[in-house]
């Protein structure tokens, strides 16, 4: 790695450190459990955005509104070994109550510090 | 809202209630179909495929030949429907279930899921069941039908549908459509006999909400019943069912000659076109 990179890599660690939580990852094809990828257990930063009322539909003449909050899974680059997800895996949070859970709703870009992983609502 | 399309939206929800993959989640006017705890810790909300209801504008056009503004004119009825991602639950093995059906939690499963629940609606809709029948009897002509559909994944994926009915409905009930209401409410039949449901379809539908185990329903009887019941001699409730002015009842020569003294009487009370029906 380049060194230029270094101090951004131990500041995503640190931030790891701090905020991360006790996430199960259940990878997924098509909605059925991926056979060629285990479920594991890992410490992960999971943020979850505060509620919006956003409308259905896409026009005025709609008149049911959905409760939406966008929630958010990193962690570092730098973790060895990188956990892999995909998109319409399931990510639990351990340590909330409830055990509640998030799909990935899209993979990242590759990037140079931090995976950050678009996470929808499920349960 | 007038009292039909009152009437309208409570039939089409007891009409789906119970009777389509929604099963009791049938909402009615309810903006916030969906909706979760602000911790995004636990789940509210329907918990599996909705229908939510919504009766909220008519029209009528001026070349309609009603008189007066009790003509409701064609109503649009919008039926929507949703599915979302957050109706699958994960269990500990990671299996994700969805309630009574096998559908895995895929998108194209969504949409599927809300085309059989569509045919489901308008088959309940069309169906020969109480309450389908009843609010059948309250639309005056063919409906134009649009739907539209809609996805999106901004805080979860989503899934939802729109049936709008434009439909023309009967003008709006006066006291005296609740006559059979009154004679079976004043007249309770004897023990184990049931009551042969009033014709009249407005009766009929006051007649089952004051009937219902629902407590709001016979409130919202007894409401309407308050609304409808105002104490008006037949001249006042004539002109003003037909939106007469005074000037048009002098005209016509019913009702009391002075109006502001209601025991004076035309010479000729009882005039031709009272007579002959024509009013």
């Amino acid at each position: 790695m380049i060194s230029q990179f270094d101090e951004f890599t131990d500041a995503a660690d640190a931030v790891d450190e701090v905020f991360s939580e006790p996430v199960r990852l259940y990878p997924k094809q098509g909605g059925l459990p991926d056979p060629e990828r285990e479920t594991q257990d890992i410490f992960a930063v999971l943020r979850v955005g505060g509620a919006k009322d956003e409308s259905l539909g896409s026009s005025r003449s709609w008149h049911s509104k959905i409760m939406e909050r966008e929630a958010e899974l990193s962690f570092s680059c730098a973790r060895s070994p990188l956990p892999v997800l995909r998109k319409g895996d399931i990510v639990r949070a351990l340590a909330r109550d409830g055990r509640p859970c998030w799909e990935v709703l899209a993979e990242p870009e590759r990037a140079s510090t931090r995976l950050v992983y678009k996470l929808g609502e499920t349960s | 809202m007038s009292l039909i399309m009152l009437a309208v939206g409570s039939c089409m929800v007891k009409a789906l209630k119970g009777q389509t993959l929604a099963q009791d989640r049938v909402l009615q006017s309810d903006p916030t179909a969906l909706e979760a705890k602000a911790d995004g810790s636990l789940e509210a909300g329907p918990d599996g495929p909705f229908i939510s209801v919504h009766v909220p504008d008519a029209v009528l056009n001026p070349q309609s030949t009603e008189q007066g503004i009790y003509a409701n004119g064609i109503a649009e009825i919008y039926i929507e429907t949703g599915v979302t991602a957050k109706m699958w639950h994960t269990d500990e093995d990671g299996k994700q279930v969805f309630e009574g059906v096998g559908f895995l939690p895929t998108s194209g499963n969504m949409v599927n899921l809300l085309g059989l629940l569509d045919r489901q609606i308008i088959d309940r809709l069309s169906a020969d069941s109480q309450w389908a029948d009843l609010l059948r009897q309250f639309f005056t002509g063919p409906a134009k039908v649009t739907r539209t559909g809609f996805i999106s994944a901004r805080g979860q994926r989503v899934s939802a549908r729109q049936l709008k009915l434009s439909i023309p409905l009967v003008n709006e009930p006066q006291l005296d459509d609740l006559d059979e209401f009154f004679e079976l409410r004043d007249a309770p039949l004897p023990e184990g006999e049931t009551a042969k449901l009033p014709d009249v379809p407005f009766a009929r539908f006051v007649w089952l909400l004051s009937t219902s185990e629902n407590q709001q329903d016979r409130v919202l009887a007894e409401q309407i019943v308050g609304v409808l019941g105002g104490d008006l001699p037949e001249w006042a409730g004539l002109a003003q069912r037909m939106g007469f002015t005074r000037a048009d009842m002098q005209a016509i020569a019913v009702g009391p000659a002075d109006p502001d003294n209601p025991d004076t009487v035309f010479p000729d009370e009882g005039s031709a076109l009272v007579e002959s029906g024509a009013v």
